[in-house]
């Protein structure tokens, strides 16, 4: 799902989509750190790092892909989701060569925004008092958040005049095994999380099903 | 300092609260949000060397042509791949397709650094430059030539060494060839083994990024925190 830089780079449009990106990103970025309140500042840093290191699971397919969890990062952070994937994301290029610096932005756009999209339109759901319900609102998200997140990414490429890879319709296809496993690693950890940190999603204590949880 | 104290607490007194209670830790429920989880973690520790998005690109000159591969982070060929070679000045001079081994080779037609670029479908790309001085002196310099600070100026050096003959000897060309077939027999493999073991993601990357993350965190904390205490004057 990341742009890479060297792509992006060799047109003129290529480098307005980069340009757009950053600018983008860094207002998204800015909305989150304004929206941010210094109490979540661990839950921000330990949704980085998740986002940071789930890109190495690794969904088997046609090509190599990975999972996102940029529906979980949606519901759990809100806008705070931008500074967030942003920090992961310039550490994926510095560290392990993914995308490149130039991209940042892009990169950070493609998988923040679809994360936010998921809290306005999850955000409600996923604070149901049943775990089906908890569990479907979760993988919803989670599946959204890839698919959406591949359509700014093949967006980006049409826009930068790269679109012959992307109308094979393929790359959005392949993307389908990831959406399925990213939404059921987003639904459980709903679930998991209602069960034991309902504040995170700013929700009452689920208690599990058939379980009468004393003074609940 | 109370506040602080519930905060470092982190979650701990909600796990031990449920595992007090009635629920024993284990059951079915647990069991079935923990799989997913579980086999995620799986996956990383089995992805860990197959990043997948890391496109490589590795090559080597063999008389006037280069001879390379395409492979992803982990040593997965990329098949099909395009790979297009430009001079200094942007301008293409040889594309080709990678095979089902994800090796290519391209034509070289003049002396000057050969960026190449390789596309893996969905902007996925990786880089390599193959350097001027690589390349064999008997090739003509690239129109423009004089842009690229790397090249020497055409010199008697730079000529064919067949328009020489004086200098040369017969057999010279074809000893060198031999030699040079031989040498690179020899130091191909292990600059493939060193370009493989740059780019394999080592635990350390991963753990560095996550370090990297918490420091910032900290860094934030520090700093609000100074300012938040500010103005009740401790």
């Amino acid at each position: 799902m990341h742009l890479s830089e060297a792509v992006l780079s060799g047109s003129i449009d290529g480098k307005l989509v980069l340009v757009a990106g950053a600018a983008l990103a860094a207002a998204g970025t800015a909305v989150g750190l304004r929206k941010m309140d210094y109490q979540r500042l661990p839950q921000v840093a330990v949704l980085s790092s998740a986002f940071f290191v789930v890109s190495l699971v690794q969904v088997p397919g046609p090509i190599a892909v990975h999972l996102v969890l940029s529906g979980l990062l949606g519901l759990i952070l809100g806008w705070a989701a931008f500074p967030a994937v942003l920090v992961a994301i310039t550490l994926q290029a510095v560290l392990w060569q993914v995308g490149g610096l130039t991209a940042v932005g892009i990169n950070t756009v493609v998988m923040a925004l679809p994360a936010v999209l998921c809290y306005y339109v999850f955000g409600r759901a996923v604070r149901v008092p049943n775990q089906k319900g908890v569990f479907v609102a979760g993988a919803a998200a989670g599946a959204t958040g890839v698919v959406l997140g591949i359509l700014l990414a093949a967006g980006s490429l049409l826009a930068a005049g790269e679109g012959y890879k992307v109308l094979s319709g393929l790359t959005v296809l392949e993307h389908l095994p990831v959406a399925v496993i990213d939404g059921l690693v987003t639904g459980s950890a709903v679930v998991f999380l209602r069960r034991v940190r309902p504040e995170l999603l700013e929700a009452p204590l689920l208690p599990p099903a058939g379980v009468e949880v004393p003074g609940a | 300092m109370p506040k602080v104290g519930r905060q470092a607490s982190w979650g701990l007194s909600r796990f031990s609260r449920s595992e007090n209670g009635t629920v024993p830790f284990w059951d079915g429920q647990r069991l079935r949000i923990g799989l997913p989880l579980l086999l995620a973690l799986g996956g990383i520790l089995h992805g860990r060397d197959a990043f997948g998005h890391v496109v490589n690109v590795f090559a080597v000159v063999e008389g006037k042509t280069i001879r390379g591969e395409v492979y992803f982070r982990g040593g997965v060929a990329a098949q099909g791949a395009k790979v297009e070679a430009f001079d200094p000045q942007q301008r293409k001079l040889a594309e080709a397709t990678t095979d089902e081994e994800g090796k290519f080779s391209l034509p070289v037609r003049f002396r000057c650094d050969h960026r190449l670029l390789a596309q893996a479908g969905e902007g996925h790309a990786g880089q390599y430059t193959v350097e001027a001085a690589e390349l064999p002196d008997d090739l003509p310099l690239p129109d423009g030539g004089a842009d690229t600070p790397r090249q020497e100026p055409p010199s008697p050096a730079a000529s064919p060494a067949a328009s020489d003959p004086p200098a040369a000897r017969p057999g010279d060309a074809q000893l060198k060839q031999m030699i040079e077939a031989a040498v690179n027999q020899q130091v191909v493999p292990l600059r493939r083994q060193l370009d493989r073991f740059e780019n394999t993601l080592r635990v350390r990357d991963v753990l560095g990024g996550i370090g990297y993350i918490f420091g910032i965190m900290g860094l934030l904390f520090f700093f609000l925190g100074r300012r938040n205490r500010g103005p009740r004057g401790k």
